[in-house]
């Protein structure tokens, strides 16, 4: 950004998406307590963080432009510090469940992002060597390593507690042993449920995490 | 018994009281020498003809089977565990770590921590914008923007992203940006002061 | 999600302040706009903004309209004599208290307000805590609770989460968990990796 005009310019897109981005803030947000308190890894967000990062670049652009001492300059380095950390705890979950469930992620590998689906490769390549050394020390066909045998599913039986966006327009069922229960759920309403029974609804965003 | 050392691999591993205890490669040996002499009855067997007078091997070929599965399992277990610390380790104290765990490290553990970094490194690298974006900052949410730190060792010159240099040398004190000495205070170079 | 996290979240609420400086600039947040700044006019802004402008003496902050001794008193009551949880007047009612309630607080009765918000609090968190009691006992994979705000979940989640997904695992039958745990002829690997703690409880 040299010249003054695309200073003008920028100023001008930063008015405009100023709407969009709160409320892409919101939906991070929200994306990052769903993945804190999900068993699973949920569907990326990877869009909305790019749009967020370039924001933040963008900001802190702006932000030098003020005095240090400005209260506006503390106030706005003080969001950004925010944002940054909301963004980098949501990372952070996804990736220690990358990192954890590695072959069972690597098999449902739609929910990643470009990034991650690279790290994953690299992280499994280089977990699976140690205990490819050890395999092979042992004598006759033990000494194959299985990947059904490294892998770890997340429990997608664990209980959650729940609040729904909206009146789900289908009741949904809890299986409990024979037993089969219907619930209807309405908008605002909370509930523990197990979470495989609002699996789609907890990954199409019509159900929150809480 | 069969695979008693194994489990006691794994017991060695939970009730150690150290941060990351050695690998404990003389036990692993004894391991594979176990697998080994069951490996060779079981081979013995497929090899020897059947005849059901003499020979019955079925039972023996299945326990020593189940019993080499569980010595695998219960070795794999054992690296696999010792890299989720690590891991966690490699989080808590950044790219260094201390010398006392990196004594009792294998070499192949030590290979995999430098691998581990190193994508870590690629992945942080590709993300949030133009200059990537280190997950390793922000572990708790932020409080205060700037807090006061007091400096525990000799540590010189400290240049920020804004340019400000600050000298670091015992017991001075500073008003810092958080984000930028988080890492200092995770290495025990600098100490917040909390006040209230 | 830990009590710090879920403070992240009150400190996003809003509040109104009277502002001690006049800035007629709006600041362009990326959470919305604030301002402008007008001494001794209200003007409402995020909480942590609130808290950064009283921290440089630049404003004095409001009690949110639900913060009144008697309105929390009725509050008291009504929750204790219900056998449900009553509404809150904010998902963020403890958080809220305990960023705005501090020692030196602008509010009036600081003092009297913690104490009764912290009331409140106990009487639905043993209502909580007693229900989970129930719930468990009484068997069943789901339970309503609504108007349970997020501090309190928080503070019921460990105990009873864990508790339900052991008893779910115990309930089921062993052949149902083998079918479950790929491979486990050949011996699962998963069982004895899991010893590390998942990722969700260790959060």
């Amino acid at each position: 950004m040299s010249n003054l005009e695309d200073m003008f310019l920028n100023e001008e897109e930063d008015d405009e998406e100023a709407i969009t981005a709160k409320s892409v803030l919101e939906m991070i947000t929200d994306a990052w307590v769903n993945e804190k308190l999900c068993p699973e890894i949920l569907p990326n967000k990877a869009e909305l963080v790019e749009v967020m990062m370039e924001q933040i670049d963008q900001m802190e652009e702006n932000v030098l432009q003020l005095q240090k001492t400005d209260l506006r300059s503390i106030i706005h380095r003080q969001e950004l510090e925010r944002i940054r950390y909301l963004i980098r705890s949501y990372l952070r979950a996804r990736l220690e469940k990358i990192e954890f469930y590695s072959v069972w992620v690597f098999k449902n590998q739609s929910v990643l992002s470009p990034q991650e689906l690279a790290y994953l490769k690299e992280y499994l390549s280089l977990s699976v060597a140690p205990l490819k050394n050890l395999c092979d020390r042992f004598p006759g066909p033990a000494g194959q390593l299985n990947p059904k045998q490294m892998e770890i599913a997340p429990d997608l039986e664990a209980h959650v507690f729940a609040k729904s966006r909206v009146d789900l327009p289908d009741t949904i069922i809890v299986h409990d042993g024979p037993r089969e229960e219907e619930i209807t759920v309405t908008k605002d309403s909370q509930r523990i449920v197990p979470y495989s029974c609002i699996r789609q609804y907890v990954r199409d965003d019509r159900i929150k995490l809480i | 018994m069969w695979g008693d050392k194994a489990i006691e691999l794994i017991k060695e591993l939970e009730r150690s009281s150290e941060l990351f205890p050695p690998f404990d490669d003389d036990k692993v040996r004894l391991i594979l020498e176990e697998c080994r002499v069951l490996n060779q009855f079981i081979e013995d067997a497929m090899s020897s003809t059947f005849d059901p007078e003499t020979n019955n091997y079925l039972a023996g070929v299945k326990a020593r089977t189940a019993a080499l599965e569980r010595n695998k399992r219960c070795l794999l277990a054992y690296q696999w565990n010792r890299l989720q610390t690590l891991k966690k380790m490699r989080w808590e104290f950044g790219s260094i770590l201390p010398p006392e765990i990196k004594a009792n490290m294998s070499e192949t553990e030590v290979q995999w921590c430098t691998k581990y970094s190193k994508a870590l490194a690629n992945y942080m690298k590709n993300i949030g914008g133009r200059n990537g974006l280190n997950l390793m900052l922000d572990m708790q949410p932020p409080k205060d923007l700037y807090i006061e730190v007091r400096c525990l060792k000799e540590y010189g010159k400290l240049e920020l992203d804004s340019g400000e240099v600050f000298n670091l040398s015992e017991n001075s004190q500073h008003y810092m940006p958080r984000s930028q000495v988080e890492n200092l205070i995770r290495l025990g170079v600098l100490e917040h002061i909390n006040w209230s | 999600m830990n009590t710090e996290e879920i403070e992240f979240l009150a400190e996003q609420e809003e509040v109104t302040i009277i502002p001690k400086f006049t800035d007629s600039r709006v600041v362009h947040l990326i959470s919305g706009d604030i301002g402008p700044f007008r001494a001794g006019i209200p003007c409402v802004v995020p909480i942590w903004v609130a808290k950064t402008l009283r921290k440089k003496h630049k404003c004095k902050i409001v009690a949110p309209e639900w913060m009144e001794l008697d309105l929390l008193e009725q509050k008291l009551e009504e929750e204790k004599s219900s056998r449900f949880f009553t509404p809150m007047p904010s998902d963020h009612y403890m958080g809220i208290a305990h960023l705005l309630l501090s020692d030196d607080s602008d509010i009036e009765h600081a003092d009297r307000l913690r104490l009764t918000i912290k009331n409140i609090w106990d009487v639905r968190v043993a209502k909580a805590r007693a229900s989970a009691d129930t719930f468990l006992k009484g068997g069943g994979r789901h339970a309503g609770i609504d108007h349970l705000t997020q501090l309190e979940i928080c503070n019921l989640r460990p105990l009873l989460l864990d508790a339900l997904d052991t008893k779910h695992q115990l309930s089921v039958p062993m052949e149902n968990m083998s079918a479950l745990n790929t491979s486990a002829a050949s011996g699962s690997l998963s069982e004895s990796f899991s010893s590390a703690s998942t990722p969700r409880r260790s959060q």
